[in-house]
Formats: C-alpha cells, structure tokens, sequence
C-alpha cells in the first residue's frame, strides 16, 4: 500500500495486484515454515494436526487483517483527503495481498504438519 | 526438591495414585522409511508406577525413536505399544498424548512466544480447563519446581537453562498424565543443575508414584534412576550401565 501511494498507481493496475499477491503470500509463508517447530511441540501435546493447522493459519490471517488495517488507519489519520482518493488502489493492493496470505498459509500450514510427528522431530535433531 | 509433596495437594495426588501405570512394550521394532534395519527391533517390557528409568546407549542405538514410540508419536512398524491393556494402536493418539503422558525435552521446547504461566497453563486449557482454574494450578506447579512469582510472567528467553527446563517439568505435570517422559532432559544442564532436575524427577516417581522414563547420555542420570536399560543397536537391555553405554 506504500508502494501504491507512492507512485499514485491506479486501480486495477495488475502488476501491483500482482506484486501484492506475491508479498502476501511470500511473507506469511515464511512465517509458517519457521513455526514447524512451535507446530511439531503442538502435536506432541496432542493437538490435532486440524487444530494445528487452524491455530497457524488464522495466526497469519489476523496478523494480516493488523496490519492492513493499521496502514489504512495511519493513512487516514494523516491524510482523509489522500485515504478517500486512493481507497480503490488501497483496495486493489489489498485484497490480492488478502487472497496471498490466506492460500500461501493454508499450503504451508498443511506442509508443516503433513510428516509423521516422528519425521519432523528427527529433521528438528 | 521436597516442594513438589506441597504442591499436589488433592485433585493430582488422588487422581494418580487410583491411576495404576499400566506402559508395555510387545515385541516392538520400528523401521525408518528407506532405512536399512530397524532402528528399534524385537523389545518387549514393561514399565511401572514409582519408578525411574533411564535408558542409555550409545548415539543411534534407537534410544529416542524407543521413546517416541512409548509417547504414540508413531506407530512401531511390528509389535506393539500396550497402554491400560489396550494396544496405542487402537487408540487416538492425540489423546493419548494429551492426557497420558508429558515429555521433556533437552531443548526444552516451551513457546518463546508465551509467558512461563502461558506455557504451563497451555496443556490444561488443551484438557478443557478453564484458565480461570489453570491458573493457581500452574502456579502451584511452578513454585513446586522453584520458580519464583516473579518469573513466571516473564519469557522463557528470560530464564536460564535449569530454570526453563524446571518450567518444562511443571508443564509436564500440568495435565493429568501419569508417564514423564524425558529425551535427553539434562543434556544442556550443568551439573547442579542436572542434579536438580533428578532431585525433582525422582521425587516425582518415588512419593507421587509417576513413572519416569528418561533417555540419556549422563551415566549419572543414569546411576540415580531406578532401573538402567542399556541400548545398543536397537536392541534394550537391563542390567549396570558402564562408561561405555554413553558412547
């Protein structure tokens, strides 16, 4: 959304969409993949692999909806004017960055906890 | 260590003692995928309450793998694991490792991202208790274990080694689990600390009637427990450990 104000990008340009899709999916699943471990420790407490899944996945999904909503709320403390001008790139950046971070998530949620516990504690050695 | 006694006072004390331990192991091997021979192959025994038993070997005598199968991490791939007379095969292992038995680990394994309170309060609010009521049980359990009020609202990074594992000891009691089981629990102690940890371990199984099974390379945790098995080549043997078990 930095991006997009900054360069004044207009709604519906792909190659922000895009770029957007790419970070929000990048990013959160890279957090993921670092959790395996707090994920294998889940399961051997005996929380179920859905469980686990869930708790990772809506972990990302509300630190994404954060962090959307703090950039939009600086943005309209410091500028209504800007914010109500750019609510449609806003948009446009957000929801690909959204769709990102829900699919990137989901896959690497159920890549993390797909091994036999086993496995994954004997990669962790 | 004789604080654990204070702490358990009633709902765990009574709930252990009517709890007989009831942990066998029928002819089990476990072959890794794509892995040559067994890593675990043809043990049976049987463990009971009261008790301490250290397990040691040389590294890659399948040691850990003996006691991931005893935790229902995996299935053993011939033989089985008897819990309460009934093969873990046959039971939902989930459950099973959320109600009947706790691990420690060397790395200590607690959430960074929780307080010491959180991480002991975590396994009781997995249990279905509140934690409304998780809370004074798991401070119970920490000053049990030597960890002041002040500790427990910070970070494990905020703690020593000895402190962080004390934590992890406190959270394995915290559910209603009647089997300790311990991967290496000592090996990133110093010696008063690792004493320490036996202290409270053996206290456990001794006056709380836990039944504690650690796998380890320190022959003095080995010496303290109960019972010493040997491992070599995935085979378990009991008898007087020696120097050379732990190579």
């Amino acid at each position: 959304m930095e991006i997009a104000r900054g360069r004044g990008l207009k709604h519906g340009d792909k190659d922000v969409g895009v770029v957007e899709l790419l970070v929000g999916m990048f990013g959160h699943s890279i957090v993921i993949m670092q959790s395996a471990r707090d994920a294998v420790l889940l399961r051997v407490l005996g929380v179920t692999k859905k469980r686990v899944r869930c708790m990772l996945v809506l972990g990302q999904v509300f630190l994404c909806l954060t962090g959307v909503l703090i950039v939009a709320g600086g943005l309209c403390l410091y500028s209504p004017g800007l914010f109500l001008k750019s609510s449609d790139t806003l948009a446009a950046c957000f929801v690909p960055y959204f769709i990102g971070c829900v699919l990137s998530v989901s896959i690497a949620a159920v890549q993390v906890t797909r091994h036999r516990i086993l496995e994954l504690l004997q990669v962790r050695e | 260590m004789s604080k654990i006694e204070d702490v358990e006072e009633g709902f765990y004390t009574w709930e252990r003692r009517e709890n007989m331990v009831n942990l066998a192991l029928k002819n089990v091997s476990y072959t890794y995928k794509n892995a040559p021979k067994p890593a675990v192959s043809g043990i049976s025994y049987q463990f009971e309450e009261g008790r301490v038993y250290a397990i040691v070997g040389p590294s890659g005598s399948g040691k850990s793998t003996l006691l991931s199968l005893l935790a229902g991490l995996d299935l053993p791939t011939d033989g089985e694991v008897v819990f309460d007379g009934e093969s873990l095969a046959g039971l939902n292992l989930d459950r099973y490792r959320r109600e009947s038995i706790s691990m420690i680990f060397q790395a200590f394994h607690l959430f960074p991202l929780l307080t010491v309170m959180e991480n002991v309060c975590f396994p009781m609010e997995l249990c279905g208790i509140t934690p409304k009521d998780a809370k004074p049980r798991a401070q119970a359990l920490l000053e049990g274990v030597g960890i002041t009020k002040e500790q427990m609202n910070r970070f494990p990074s905020k703690l020593s080694g000895g402190e962080r594992q004390r934590v992890a000891i406190a959270r394995s009691l915290a559910s209603s689990a009647k089997i300790i089981l311990g991967d290496e629990p000592t090996g990133n102690l110093d010696s008063a600390n690792t004493q320490n940890i036996i202290d409270i371990l053996c206290s456990l199984a001794h006056e709380k009637g836990y039944c504690v099974i650690i796998v380890t390379h320190d022959l003095e945790v080995a010496r303290a427990a109960d019972v010493a098995l040997r491992m070599r080549d995935g085979e378990l043997r009991e008898g007087i450990v020696s120097g050379e078990d732990s190579k």
